[in-house]
């Protein structure tokens, strides 16, 4: 593709989302006129249609964002490590781990939860989630000092994922309905949960990390060849290794603590970036990520709004709606794929 | 060849259940009267010569027979009974329960001591049934979903009452059943008025043979409401009322036709989504609460709350009402044990004229002004 070209569609991109992102702070299920809401965004947040503005949209469709940009990036860094079109953040058991924390948290064996939910109970899961996908990360850490092929790596990590889904499991199993809502709650993923003070929290989170990622830019296209060539080059393998591991375990735990497990977004927007600027190298495909991202956030948040009616879907389900067909397209169309790995 | 096999058999289905139907009807004679029942729709009693029959059914479907049960008071003979009834030989003396809102009754029928297991015994408020606990004198039958078969089989209980589970993965009553253990079905819950929750207090006295007890206790507790609805819904103001939590962004809110809209009604209160139709809860947008409730008056069952503050943690925004600004949020737990059991949910199904008072009383504090809350605390 030609460089003006490229640079054509990035402004377009970049023009969808502010236009996107205006579109979504005017959607909800309260209606709102237009200058109400420029009037609500400059006032002092009194009145119910400042508060819904202030403190319930703009929270909401800033989330979107950074959910937009963080799960892609995660996405992208682990497909070309792992040089498989199917990778993404929660393929290392990243997800699981956060999972596993957060039922412990809202089911776990002798916590009365109807005592401490929800008091708390916000900033005890986004904790949880943390700490949760943190541990995973480590062992994937430590692991990957012992195992040098990213394939067995992966294998690893899925069926790390899996072990992890199996005590989650067992949790529900063993849990009570309400603790048992809460937690299945919690799985379909809700961005109009997160507050102001929680976005001080996650938006620092997420720019550092894909920043971070930015700068592994050049690295990835080394690794593109393969690890031997990449080592022939120079590249410290094992750091790289350490380096992406940890950009994805703070991007996908970040998120998943905070909004929940919200899937598909990470392993279908670097296809949606590859396929639209034609490109394997990653000082394009990072931008482009994020700003597909973004959109198909947006996009899925306003679907979820349900606008003119009283409800809002569950985040989780409109990425999978959206999402799954769209990763079954890139099954069927593996081959074509094969060639960016 | 198919049409021909699912007619023979629709055929032998019809066939087959006008015969037992006759049966069951055979063994038991001289059908009396129905028991007086003026609320409560899941459940009737006809009283027969000798023997009294219990039907269990659908209270918002009352077409949908769940369970029958023909009581016989011992030492009179047992009628032959073909088909899915249950005899219970009355009164019964050793029984377990899957729900503390269970035990709240027999407290009320003074029958604890009859108790020998009870699942969730560390959620128990009572007392005196936490003494029988810590003596061993009830067992704990395990959790819902995972019970303890092994020891409720070892217990040999007369019955188990439980409760119609619409989730397969935690319908236990199958499994009872299979193991040879008797239930009984208490569907207290499933009725969408306070007093016919209440009322409930006869069926499970029924099993007791304690009816005429029930019938007192239960009118004691029908006057008492009555005449506190009637000053409560005759006051001009009508404050506005919004109930619960959100989670995630996600409110809940019970709908205008439901149990704690019922009971807002007789309070005298104005409930936000009083003209919704459902009979249940519904998820509602954070903002649509926003702009519906901002500025009402009063804010109750908010979650597991204590105090104010916990609702500023739980969600910053809020904190943004009128009610958490002026301190008007009422929860209904004040009589909360050391693990989270509350005793609303154990003793405040068959005390609904000390809910509505607790109600009327934070609604309309001109009324009542003598007495304290019994169930509801308000939140500092």
């Amino acid at each position: 593709m030609h460089s003006r070209n490229r640079i054509a569609l990035f402004v377009f991109l970049l023009i969808a989302v502010v236009i996107l992102f205006v579109v979504d702070v005017a959607i909800g299920s309260v209606y709102i006129p237009f200058l109400q809401i420029i009037k609500s965004i400059f006032s002092n947040g009194e009145s119910a249609m400042d508060i819904i503005v202030l403190q319930s949209r703009l929270p909401r469709v800033i989330t979107a964002i950074l959910v937009g940009m963080s799960l892609p990036v995660a996405g992208l860094l682990m497909q070309t490590y792992f040089k498989n079109p199917i990778a993404g953040p929660d393929i290392l058991g990243i997800t699981s781990g956060a999972s596993l924390a957060v039922a412990i948290f809202t089911m776990g064996a002798g916590i009365s939860v109807a005592g401490i939910l929800p008091i708390g109970g916000s900033v005890g899961m986004i904790i949880s989630g943390i700490v949760g996908s943190m541990i995973v990360l480590f062992i994937m850490l430590a692991v990957s000092k012992k195992i040098s092929d990213s394939v067995t790596l992966l294998v690893f990590g899925i069926m790390l994922g899996m072990a992890i889904s199996a005590f989650v499991g067992l949790l529900q199993y063993f849990s009570e309905k309400e603790a048992l809502k809460i937690f299945v709650l919690w799985s379909f993923g809700s961005l109009s949960g997160v507050t102001w003070s929680q976005l001080y929290l996650l938006a620092p989170i997420v720019i550092i990390s894909v920043a971070l990622a930015f700068s592994t830019a050049k690295k990835l296209n080394m690794l593109l060849p393969g690890e031997t060539y990449a080592k022939s080059l120079g590249l410290n393998t094992g750091r790289i290794r350490i380096l992406l591991i940890g950009i994805t375990g703070l991007l996908t735990g970040a998120v998943t603590a905070f909004c929940g497990p919200i899937a598909f977004i990470g392993i279908a927007i670097p296809h949606v970036a590859r396929m639209l600027f034609k490109t394997t190298n990653h000082f394009i495909l990072m931008p482009a990520c994020v700003l597909c991202g973004i959109i198909s956030m947006l996009l899925c948040d306003m679907i979820s709004q349900t606008p003119g009616y009283n409800l809002v879907l569950p985040i989780n389900t409109v990425t999978a709606l959206l999402g799954a067909p769209f990763v079954i397209f890139i099954l069927m169309q593996n081959n074509k794929f094969q060639r960016y790995f | 060849m198919i049409r021909i096999f699912v007619l023979a058999v629709v055929t032998a289905l019809l066939f087959s259940c006008n015969p037992k139907e006759k049966t069951n009807d055979a063994g038991i004679e001289h059908y009396n009267k129905d028991s007086a029942l003026h609320y409560a729709k899941g459940f009737l009693i006809q009283e027969y010569a000798g023997c009294k029959k219990v039907i269990v059914r659908h209270p918002q479907d009352t077409t949908k027979i769940l369970a029958t049960y023909i009581l016989i008071p011992e030492g009179v003979d047992t009628p032959k009974i073909a088909g899915t009834d249950i005899i219970f030989r009355i009164p019964l003396k050793k029984i377990a329960c899957v729900s503390t809102t269970h035990v709240g009754i027999l407290e009320k029928l003074n029958l604890v001591n009859s108790i020998v297991g009870i699942s969730g015994t560390k959620y128990i408020y009572d007392a005196h049934v936490k003494e029988l606990i810590a003596d061993g004198r009830i067992a704990e039958l395990g959790i819902e979903g995972s019970f303890d078969f092994e020891k409720i089989i070892s217990l040999q209980p007369d019955a188990i009452i439980t409760y119609q589970y619409d989730d397969p993965a935690y319908d236990a009553f199958g499994k009872f059943n299979a193991v040879g253990l008797k239930t009984i079905l208490n569907n207290e819950y499933l009725e969408l008025t306070p007093l016919g929750q209440a009322e409930w207090i006869k069926f499970i006295a029924s099993f007791f043979d304690v009816s005429e007890m029930a019938d007192s206790v239960f009118n004691v507790i029908e006057n008492s409401y009555q005449t506190i609805k009637e000053q409560a819904i005759a006051l001009e103001n009508q404050p506005t009322v919004f109930t619960g939590l959100p989670f995630k962004g996600e409110w809940t809110v019970p709908g205008g036709n439901s149990f704690a809209a019922i009971y807002l009604a007789d309070a005298g209160a104005n409930y936000l989504w009083k003209d919704d139709s459902r009979t249940g809860n519904f998820p509602i947008a954070f903002e649509q609460v926003i702009a519906t409730a901002l500025s009402a008056e009063y804010w109750l069952h908010a979650g597991a709350s204590k105090t104010l503050n916990d609702i500023a943690k739980a969600d910053s925004r809020l904190t943004s009402f009128d009610a958490w600004k002026t301190g008007n949020v009422f929860n209904n737990n004040k009589r909360v044990n050391e693990n989270g059991g509350n005793d609303y949910w154990e003793s405040g199904i068959v005390n609904p004229n000390l809910v509505l008072k607790d109600l009327v009383k934070i609604l309309h504090p001109e009324l009542f002004t003598s007495d304290t809350l019994t169930y509801y605390t308000q939140l500092k």
